[in-house]
């Protein structure tokens, strides 16, 4: 893959995202929002710029031929792997605590509190034994990983169902959030579990073609969704 | 290598669980939608209905205080009459020493008769229509004055504007109601009425120098409340500014679009 490809990819993930952090600082500072866990997710929102920024440095690395960050060649650390791995199970243990604290069902509350702990152990355990922690994703993190996350959101919308927030669904920003979040994860899964694919050697390019587009246009679709549910649900005068 | 088939089946899985989330969002919106286009339906029915019911009740009342004001009118003002009549027979039947008496009484009949007609004319709502809000209020005032009740003056500022004429006769009740008020409780010895007819909408203020009253307490009497229903009738601003001891005001804000 060339640079430019590369770049085409990839610089528009990255500009959408500082866009949906930026917005969402905005829409905190614009008013007081009702849920303590909407500032979580403007936090969040900035911890991925900033592991996209830090992440960047293996691409640049390749690029270059390695005559920036020449200290990782021949590293664990020449691929970010490790460091996207190690993201991924912190974005879904996130969103799945996200949507469920808008539960009010303590029981659940408490299952999915379980879960994600288990998850979180489980994936520790997965990096030190499988040994795919610095060479490649895990396909059943992430196949568990957005099991849970749809459950979640399941949840969530069950919950949703009985609240009075149905009635003010537009302007409910979690509910934007859940569209993003479960379009993405659902769509890019199944690429995921081909991962081992995902390199130019044996004539892959098909597959190398089609996950940089599915990745470009699920983050698209997400990122924008973030984005559009800040800006409807800064237009009115009771927030959440 | 991964087969071109297998490529595709991907493409295919990534489009079907995109589409079946859209859909379910799509179908979890319009449900909502359908949902919340149902209660608000229901809920302007109750506020209709309701709203008839408060129409229906001012109907009934404007048409009661018609008849009383027909009855002072035509039977009270007609004997009263005959009465006036009597004692110019009786005057010529007694001796001169009774005229002066007979004379007062005479003027008091006369009076009464005047009293009756202007009240008559302002609790028929024909008459209140016919003569405008402006007028009708001029004769209350007068009323006062002249019983003696208390010294009550009207000002008017701005351009007179016309208003529709059911929020006028409205308008005339919720003051006349107010004004009765003042008579019956207020112990006033002064009321000042100033209508404000400003771009947009008509203010009327009303101030009497009364005992006042704790408008926190509630009390039986239905005046308030009839105020305050006849003024959500025409989506008029209406409140009531009163502490003991310091008299009480009444504010009325109707804008004249409402009256469509």
């Amino acid at each position: 893959m060339e640079l430019g490809d590369f770049l085409l990819y990839v610089l528009p993930i990255f500009f959408l995202e500082v866009l949906a952090a930026s917005t969402g600082t905005y829409y905190l500072r614009k008013n007081l929002s009702q849920f303590k866990s909407t500032k979580y997710l403007v936090l969040f929102l900035w911890i991925t710029v900033f592991v996209e920024l830090v992440g960047s440095y293996a691409p640049i690395g390749y690029f270059s031929d390695y005559t920036i960050f020449s200290f990782v060649q021949g590293t664990p650390f020449e691929n970010n792997y490790w460091w996207y791995n190690s993201y991924s199970v912190l974005s879904f243990s996130f969103f799945i605590l996200y949507f469920i604290s808008f539960s009010k069902n303590k029981y659940w509350k408490l299952i999915f509190q379980i879960l994600v702990g288990t998850f979180l152990l489980v994936s520790i355990l997965i990096f030190i034994f499988s040994g795919t922690f610095f060479i490649g994703y895990s396909p059943y993190l992430t196949i568990a990983g957005t099991l849970l996350l749809f459950f979640s959101v399941v949840m969530f919308y069950f919950e949703l169902l009985r609240s009075e927030f149905l009635l003010q669904l537009k302007r409910f920003l979690p509910f934007y959030i859940s569209v993003g979040v479960l379009v993405f994860n659902l769509c890019v899964t199944p690429i995921e579990i081909f991962i081992q694919y995902f390199n130019l050697k044996d004539g892959n390019e098909l597959f190398v073609t089609l996950r940089s587009n599915v990745l470009l246009y699920a983050n698209i679709f997400m990122y924008s969704t973030f984005i559009l549910g800040f800006l409807i649900c800064l237009k009115k005068k009771k927030h959440f | 290598m991964l087969k071109k088939e297998e490529t595709l089946l991907i493409v295919y899985f990534i489009t079907i669980i995109f589409l079946l989330v859209i859909f379910v969002v799509g179908f979890f919106i319009a449900f909502q939608r359908r949902k919340n286009k149902f209660l608000k339906e229901r809920f302007e029915a109750e506020q209709r209905y309701q709203r008839e019911l408060a129409d229906s009740q001012i109907e009934i009342q404007e048409q009661t205080l018609k008849n009383i004001a027909w009855e002072l009118h035509d039977n009270v003002g007609q004997l009263l009459s005959v009465a006036n009549i009597q004692l110019n027979v009786l005057m010529n039947a007694v001796p001169q020493s009774f005229y002066e008496q007979i004379n007062e009484t005479k003027g008091i009949v006369q009076e009464t008769v005047q009293e009756i007609r202007t009240l008559s004319k302002v609790l028929n709502n024909d008459v209140v229509l016919k003569n405008g809000l402006l007028a009708s209020l001029q004769v209350e005032l007068d009323r006062f004055r002249r019983l003696g009740y208390l010294d009550a003056s009207l000002k008017i500022t701005g351009d007179i504007m016309p208003i529709n004429s059911a929020s006028e006769i409205i308008v005339f009740r919720i003051l006349q109601e107010f004004l009765s008020n003042v008579v019956k409780h207020a112990r006033a010895s002064k009321l000042f009425v100033h209508l404000d007819y400003k771009e947009k909408s008509l203010d009327i203020s009303a101030i009497d120098d009364g005992v006042g009253f704790d408008t926190s307490v509630k009390t039986d009497s239905s005046g308030m409340e009839t105020m305050g229903s006849r003024a959500l009738l025409i989506k008029a601003d209406f409140s009531i500014v009163s502490e003991v001891g310091k008299g009480t005001q009444l504010f009325l804000s109707y804008p004249y679009k409402n009256a469509q």
